[in-house]
Parts: structure tokens; C-alpha cells; sequence
């Protein structure tokens, strides 16, 4: 019977196996909550007799009432040494939930893990409209979801006009990092997301600031923008901002409000080149020089002139993850953000 | 600068297992997606669009191959291994696997305390719920249904009844000695996320591919779950090893149920089914297809908790005040199954 057992644990994703040759990780408590939202009333509508369950007792549905909307959820790790002197934040990026930060789609273990091994307090939010935050009618315009191909390309896994449905067919960038076996499992992370929301998504992250922090925040992708803008709204309790490939920067009129919170802004490989990224690059190193020169604190790293060579947009999911994450924990480390 | 980090800490309602409670340690900890497919959509036209205020015009082509129907599942492996077999739980309509993790009110829920009973435990959030994700409108035409703040309320027996929710606190009228953390009504609700009424087959086929995947194991249900979970053993017997259906609303096929025949089963209910035209007859349901599992060489044990002195349940017993107390119930009838070492 044991044996059994361990024979399908063994048989899971390289997952488990790879987590149980490392050191156990010990917590002194994890859990989580649902912050920010707003209650909001619906009238005029018919009331419906709904089947829940086929088989199952017809249940009278009044569609008029009252509505939970727009809150986030949170899930929460606290080691047991703790290191991280503030918690640390993990915000994803577009369509895409916290689960970005957990095991990675080819079963390696991620951020999450990482930055617990390292002692933080980590905190990992879906933010408004995501995944475990729930969504409602209520939000305007329709959703977009992403085809198979678009992030291949778009999250530079492999260059414009590389994707092909046949796998086989596919090209990427030289040397990248993206485990590509594992793309389809990176695609089943996936979750629409609405194009009208971004202040639902920053309010919510504003509660989060203000229930947990002061605290270091990572952002990736989408949620640099609200990091920023979170920063703005918050400079006293966001100590530090790690924004990983953030497609946009601050706000240049709202500089000198947030001089004195450290930023790091990480690129990965073929940023500089590539139509898109190039642009949005360009504009993070302009907003940098705005800070810069309003008397702030801004690092960025170009991973390839770090030595780190082909990371893709999902940093945190390349094969040399941990290695990005070192630099990351490094800085930290250079700002006294860990005891 | 560490007592002020200290203070906030305290201060703050996220952390009440701050208190004298052991430490959890794990071997291992991380999440995947299983199941899904991929669709295909085609004919719609390309458009252009911004993704962010003040970003770059992308191109967006609806057209092309889709990711669907994958289910998230987060597991929990404890370094002190107890529970012979991973324990899968599978949370009820409208909701995700958040419906195990933290109560409402912020005490530690099931997934926890049977982690701490050192269970392997895999949380789910069912396909089209939570971090499953959802498929686009081209490929599921149907529409989906949200709750209002009434409807649990009334519906899973922590108010008493039609007409017992009012939008002033003061005002409701709680069943009395409800056991559900009314203070925390709020909380519970933002766990809510839209259901469709169309996904079953998909929903199944996911929790077959978990099955596949994990198991042999213990399957613990709720509500909706339960639905599923007697179907995923109808076709898996030999994987689910045990069955905990937590208030199932309906259960299998009876014509299907002698599949269940090595499987035992514990059947568990809270306070005021009875009562309730709707739980009553869900009960009736769960119980007929108890006697079916029966008729077909199968073991069934019904459990309803007021029989054994635990009160005031409502239909979300995991996030009641007494959930350890439940858990307890549920513990006891595993290791009398030899589940537990």
C-alpha cells in the first residue's frame, strides 16, 4: 500500500519530486483573504428559476439585490525564519493570475517558493476580475483572451511570425530561456481579463497597501503600472518596487512624490530589439531618467548585460529563474531590506 | 524598527494563527494545472487594441487555437505524512478552493487543520471557477449567474429562509445558534465567482484528469462537488478509495452507484436540513443514492451532526465557528477506515 502511494507521488509533475529534495520549508502560518471591493445593487430585473445541478432542486434566483464587486484575493506565506524585513508583494501581470510566481508550467519551483526559502513574507494576489478574485457583468466591454499563439511571440519566447500551430514548426529565440515543452501548461494559466478596469484593479491593490505593508512590492508586466501607481498613491508604505518587464513606468508629474522608494526594473533578453518590447523599454529608461533627475532611486537592469542571457517575459517561469532571482534577493539585500 | 514591524503585524486581522498554534512544516508545496483542451475559433475579425491607458496599439486575432476547460489545482505535502493516501478537496458551486483555505472571519480552515493532521492535500478550483480560468464567449455560448448577497444567505441555511437576509445587519434573522461567522457575511461573499450552467461534462472530465493524475486517494466534496465527485468515482472506483461527501447537492447515478461497492462513503450533514424544503430534498437525494451504493455490496455511513451534539451548522460547515470541531468528526471516520497511520 505505501509503496503505491509513493509510486504516484513520484508519478506527479516533476513538481513534488523536485520540492522534496530540498530542505522542508517550515511556516509559521499561511492563509488568505479577500481585501478592497464594494457592494453595489442591481433592480429591475426578472426574477429566474435556476436547476444548479441537472438532477438537482429548482432554485428561484431574484437577480435584483445587492452584489459584492471588485474585491482581490490574497493567499499568504509566513516562514518560520523569517529574513524579509517587510512582506513581500507579487502582483502578475495581464491575463494571467498569482499563479505566475507558483510552480512553474514545466514543474520547477518558482518565485513563491524562492522568496519563502529566502524568508519573506510573501503575499500573492489575483488582482480584481482574476482568478480567485471573481468578476462580475458589472465591468464595462467585453473580455479578450489570448490564442495559443499570441504571448509566444508577444512575451518574446520566440520572435514575430515564429509561432506555428504545429509544434514542431516553432521557432524562438536563440538560447531562450522559456521551457517550451512546457508552453501548452503556461497557456492553461491563462484568464480573460477586461480592457475597462485598471482603476477597480489599482483601488483594491490600494486596500491590500493598506491592510499589510509597508512592504516591498514586485511587479511584472501589467502590474507595473499599478505598482506605480500604487506608489504614488502610497510612497509611505511601499518601501521598495521591483518591477520585472513593466510594460509602463509612473507617472512623470508625480516623480518627487516617490524619490525616496528604491526601484529596480529588470529586462530580459531581446527587449531591445524586439518592435514592441524596444518602445516599451525606451519609455521605462526615459521615465527612469525622470526620477532620476526629480532626486530618486532607480536601478535597471538589462539582464544580457548582467551576463544572464535569454530570459523571455516570463522571467520568473525561464529555466534560470533562481539565477534572476538572486539578483533580485541581491538588491534587496543592498537596500538593508533583509536582516 | 523590528517592534514596529511586530506592532503591524498584530495589528493586523490577516494573521490570527499567529496565535499559540504549531508551526507547519512541508516537504513540498507548489500547484499545477491539469485536463483541457484546445478549441479552435475562426471568421472573427482582427481588431486593434490598447491594453493599458497610454500603451501601445497591439493587434488582437480572435482567430486561432484556445486553451480550455484546465482545472488549478494547489497542493500541501507535510513533512510529518499521517493520511496513507493524498486527500483532494473540491469545493461547491460559485465558489473555488478558497472555500478550504482561511474562514471568512480568519481562522484557519480545513485545508490547514488537515494539513496539520498530516494529510497531502490537493485544493482545486473546478474547471471555469477561480484560477481554472474560463473560456472565451466564441467557444462557451452560454450565460453565467451571480449571486446576490441574499441568496447564500438564505439558501445555505444561515438565515432562517426566504425573506430572512436584509441589507441592515441588525435586520437579518440568523437561524438560532447558527454556527456560521455572521460578522464575517462580507468576507464569504467576495469568495463568490460567477457559475455556468452548461460546464458539467468539462467540469468532470477535469476532475477525471486529477484523478488520473493523483490518486489513488481520499476525495472530500461539497455541495456541487459532490455531484462530481460520486461521477468521478463512478468511473474511477479504483482510484477514489474513499468518499467524505460534505452536504452533497445530489450525488450519482443510481443506476451507476454498485460501482462504489469498495469505496466507503461518509454521507455528512448540518443542523436545520430538515427544515429546509431544499436540503431536505437534497438529502433525500444523497440518501436514495446511499441505498443504492448499499443495494450494489457498497458501505454508506450517514452523519447528521445534531445527532452527535454538534449544533448549529449551516451548509458551510468548513468556515463555521465549530469547522475544527467537524473536521474532527471527519478525522475519526478516516482512521476507522485505516486511512490514517
Amino acid at each position: 500500500m505505501r509503496w503505491l502511494v509513493i509510486v504516484s507521488a513520484l508519478s506527479l509533475a516533476a513538481a513534488s519530486a523536485f520540492a522534496q529534495t530540498k530542505e522542508p520549508i517550515g511556516l509559521r502560518d499561511m492563509g488568505s483573504f479577500h481585501v478592497g471591493g464594494r457592494v453595489i445593487d442591481i433592480t429591475g430585473q426578472p426574477i429566474k428559476e435556476v436547476v444548479f445541478t441537472p438532477g438537482g432542486v429548482p432554485a428561484k434566483v431574484d437577480p435584483n439585490g445587492k452584489y459584492q464587486v471588485e474585491q482581490m484575493y490574497v493567499q499568504y506565506f509566513l516562514p518560520q525564519n523569517r529574513k524579509g524585513r517587510l512582506p513581500l508583494l507579487l502582483w502578475h501581470g495581464g491575463g494571467l493570475t498569482g499563479v505566475t510566481y507558483e510552480t512553474k508550467p514545466d514543474g520547477g519551483d518558482g518565485w513563491l517558493t524562492y522568496f519563502i526559502r529566502k524568508g519573506w513574507d510573501t503575499y500573492i494576489s489575483d488582482a480584481v476580475e482574476r482568478g480567485r478574485s471573481g468578476w462580475t457583468s458589472t465591468f464595462k466591454g467585453e473580455t479578450v483572451a489570448l490564442p495559443q499563439g499570441d504571448p509566444w511571440e508577444r512575451f518574446r519566447i520566440g520572435p514575430a511570425g515564429s509561432w506555428n500551430d504545429d509544434k514542431s514548426k516553432r521557432a524562438t529565440y536563440p538560447g531562450t530561456q522559456f521551457p517550451i515543452e512546457a508552453y501548452d501548461q503556461f497557456m492553461k494559466q491563462g484568464v480573460p481579463r477586461w480592457l475597462s478596469t485598471d482603476d477597480q484593479i489599482v483601488a483594491a491593490y490600494i486596500a491590500l497597501v493598506d491592510k499589510v505593508c509597508p512592504c516591498v512590492v514586485m511587479v511584472h508586466s501589467q502590474s507595473g503600472s499599478f505598482g506605480y501607481k500604487v506608489l504614488e498613491a502610497r510612497p509611505d508604505k511601499v518601501k521598495a518596487l521591483v518591477a520585472v518587464e513593466p510594460t509602463l513606468g509612473g507617472d512623470r508629474n508625480k516623480v518627487a512624490a516617490i524619490k525616496d522608494t528604491p526601484i529596480l526594473v529588470v529586462y530580459g533578453d531581446n527587449a531591445k530589439d524586439h518592435p514592441r518590447w524596444s518602445k516599451i523599454r525606451q519609455g521605462g529608461v526615459d521615465y527612469a531618467a525622470a526620477l532620476k533627475a526629480a532626486g530618486g532611486s532607480i536601478d535597471i537592469v538589462d539582464l544580457p548585460e548582467a551576463g544572464i542571457r535569454g530570459n523571455s517575459h516570463m522571467v520568473m517561469m525561464d529555466r534560470n529563474s533562481d539565477q534572476v532571482a538572486d539578483l533580485i534577493q541581491k538588491w534587496l539585500i543592498g537596500k538593508g531590506l533583509v536582516e | 524598527m523590528r517592534r514596529i514591524l511586530l506592532g503591524m503585524i498584530l495589528c493586523c486581522a490577516t494573521m490570527p494563527a499567529l496565535t499559540a498554534e504549531e508551526d507547519i512544516v512541508l516537504r513540498g508545496m507548489g500547484s499545477f494545472h491539469v485536463g483541457g483542451r484546445v478549441a479552435e475559433v475562426s471568421g472573427k475579425p482582427v481588431r486593434m487594441i490598447v491594453r493599458q491607458p497610454g500603451g501601445p496599439q497591439t493587434k488582437l486575432d480572435p482567430n486561432g487555437q484556445y486553451m480550455v476547460e484546465q482545472m488549478y489545482v494547489q497542493y500541501f505535502l507535510p513533512k510529518q505524512r499521517k493520511g496513507k493516501l493524498p486527500l483532494l478537496m473540491w469545493h461547491g458551486g460559485g465558489l473555488t478552493g478558497v472555500t478550504y483555505e482561511s474562514t471568512p472571519d480568519g481562522r484557519e480552515g480545513w485545508l490547514n487543520l488537515f494539513v496539520r493532521k498530516g494529510w497531502d492535500v490537493y485544493v482545486s478550483d473546478a474547471v471555469e471557477r477561480g484560477r481554472a480560468g474560463f473560456a472565451p464567449p466564441d467557444v462557451w455560448t452560454s450565460e453565467p449567474t451571480f449571486l446576490t448577497y441574499a441568496d447564500p444567505f438564505e439558501r445555505f441555511r444561515i438565515g432562517d429562509g426566504e425573506g430572512s437576509w436584509n441589507p441592515d445587519p441588525a435586520k437579518r434573522k440568523v437561524l438560532p445558534g447558527s454556527q456560521f461567522p455572521v460578522e464575517a457575511y462580507d468576507n464569504y461573499m467576495k469568495q463568490s465567482v460567477p457559475r455556468w450552467l452548461s460546464t458539467d461534462d468539462a467540469i468532470i472530465a477535469a476532475y477525471v484528469a486529477l484523478v488520473d493524475k493523483v490518486c489513488p486517494c481520499v476525495l472530500l466534496l461539497h455541495s456541487q462537488g459532490g455531484a462530481f465527485g460520486f461521477k468521478v468515482a463512478e468511473q474511477r472506483p479504483d482510484k477514489v478509495t474513499a468518499i467524505v461527501a460534505v452536504e452533497s447537492a445530489t450525488a450519482g447515478n443510481l443506476d451507476k452507484a454498485a460501482a462504489l461497492k469498495d469505496t466507503p462513503v461518509l454521507m455528512l450533514f448540518g443542523d436545520y436540513v430538515d427544515q429546509h424544503p431544499r436540503w431536505a430534498n437534497f438529502k433525500k437525494i444523497d440518501l436514495a443514492y446511499a441505498d443504492a451504493v448499499r443495494a450494489g455490496g457498497g458501505t454508506v455511513d450517514v452523519i447528521n451532526l445534531p445527532d452527535l451534539g454538534i449544533k448549529g451548522n449551516s451548509h458551510m460547515l468548513m468556515q463555521d465557528k465549530n469547522n475544527a470541531e467537524v473536521a474532527d468528526v471527519i478525522q475519526k471516520w478516516l482512521a476507522g477506515k485505516n486511512l490514517v497511520e
